[in-house]
């Protein structure tokens, strides 16, 4: 079973579970994913220093 | 509620009070069919009658459980009542929609603008209009119904995102409540149907995209794809393919006056980007287009044989899902598990660009 960090729960009660978590991912395929709240382009990796030549 | 399908050998639940999708094998999804919202934790553990550690059956119980609760979706960048000061402006044509977009300095316009900049047109009578500026700690921006939001600085692709968005909005004159999703990926077509390529970034979708515009398909969408909730479809969003420094050689043979074009730096890492214009459409009046494949790009440095194999369902939707916007709508909801259901997934793994093509020739026949 690959463990990604995706595979995490994101919420925040739901963190308080993931010694559950572990479990139920060692029985097979367990994957819960989150959409996103918001819009969003590619992230050039967070910073803001766009220039032009 | 839940809704759920199966796809080849996994089950894909949806949780609508926390807007989660949740992968389920044959090994774990007995463990969510004996559960349901209103059962204790004996109930479910005598249910399951599994011959299972009873640990096992808690940590399930509490995860389905904390599924099932409501959680806050609301856009946490959504402000009330900001006062977006702009002083210029330009007006953006469309699928004969005139846009007004009035910004404060053209530093904040270069932010969200430069990959619209060919829609640009020298009307000025007023459309849809967005605002945009920019404050000591970051960027804000305002749509035609007085919806506003802002970002800090760190969160510049947010403000970049929202502005596609609310522009698609205005093309299409569609209200944000209409859309299945907007999606991390690139797509291109050949005027009937599309086809979606997602990777994570670095993969090479907007590269491989830009060679196979030049390769004669339509280019219909880099980056963020946006799908409708009606008919499921992906519709044209006419953004230049933004492409970075490591593929300037790239693209050079095929793009004339490549080295006249403006580059823009982004980062260290990433370095300078160009923008390429979509180039002509096939059929030029038609603004969407079904969608029944989805390729996983995988471009390797090394070089390695072309393979086009069929895809793992789990990173794919891993990739599709979760790094995509989606509508918290049941109805949207279900229409987008019945659209996944009827997907073809692959992942093709690849170093020549030419190879890459010639698999596209075989998957959408131009």
């Amino acid at each position: 079973m690959k463990i990604t960090k995706k595979n995490k729960i994101s919420r925040k009660e739901a963190l308080k579970t993931m010694g559950k978590y572990a479990a139920v991912t060692a029985v097979g395929t367990f994957m819960i994913l989150n959409p996103k709240k918001s819009h969003a382009q590619s992230n050039p990796g967070g910073t803001d220093e766009i220039g032009s030549t | 509620m839940t809704s759920e399908i199966s796809i080849n050998n996994y089950s894909v639940v949806y949780f609508f009070n926390s807007n989660s999708y949740l992968i389920l094998d044959p090994k774990t999804y007995p463990y969510y069919r004996n559960f349901k919202i209103n059962y204790t934790k004996e109930d479910y553990l005598k249910a399951l009658s599994l011959n299972e550690p009873q640990d096992v059956g808690d940590a399930f119980f509490e995860v389905f459980t904390e599924l099932s609760k409501i959680s806050n979706l609301i856009d946490p960048y959504q402000s009330e009542n900001l006062n977006v000061t702009t002083c210029k402006s330009l007006t953006v044509t469309y699928n004969n929609s005139l846009i007004s977009v009035n910004y404060d300095s053209e530093q904040t316009l270069n932010k969200v603008f430069s990959k619209f900049k060919h829609l640009e047109t020298q009307e000025n009578k007023i459309g849809q209009v967005l605002n945009i500026s920019q404050t000591s700690t970051g960027y804000q921006l305002e749509n035609s119904l007085g919806k506003s939001w802002q970002w800090n600085h760190n969160n510049i692709h947010l403000f970049q995102g929202k502005f596609t968005f609310e522009l698609l909005n205005c093309i299409y004159k569609k209200t944000a409540d209409k859309w299945l999703g907007t999606f991390h990926a690139s797509t291109i077509g050949n005027g009937q149907e599309a086809v979606m390529l997602v990777g994570n970034s670095g993969s090479g979708k907007s590269t491989l995209s830009a060679l196979l515009m030049y390769a004669g398909y339509d280019l219909i969408a880099d980056d963020i794809t946006p799908i409708h909730g009606q008919n499921n479809h992906v519709y044209v969003l006419p953004a230049a393919i933004s492409v970075k420094e490591k593929s300037f050689e790239i693209i050079k043979p095929y793009e004339k006056d490549f080295e006249k074009l403006p580059s823009q730096y982004v980062n260290e890492v990433k370095g300078f980007q160009k923008f390429i214009c979509p180039k002509p459409f096939i059929n030029p009046h038609q603004s969407h287009y079904p969608c029944q494949k989805i390729v996983l790009v995988r471009y390797s440095s090394n070089p390695i044989k072309t393979a086009l194999k069929d895809g793992d369902i789990k990173v794919i939707l891993e990739e599709l899902i979760s790094e995509s916007w989606l509508s918290h709508d049941e109805y949207h909801a279900q229409s987008f598990l019945n659209w996944l259901s009827s997907i073809s997934f692959y992942e093709l793994h690849y170093h020549h660009n030419d190879e890459a093509i010639s698999v596209f020739n075989n998957l959408l026949p131009i």
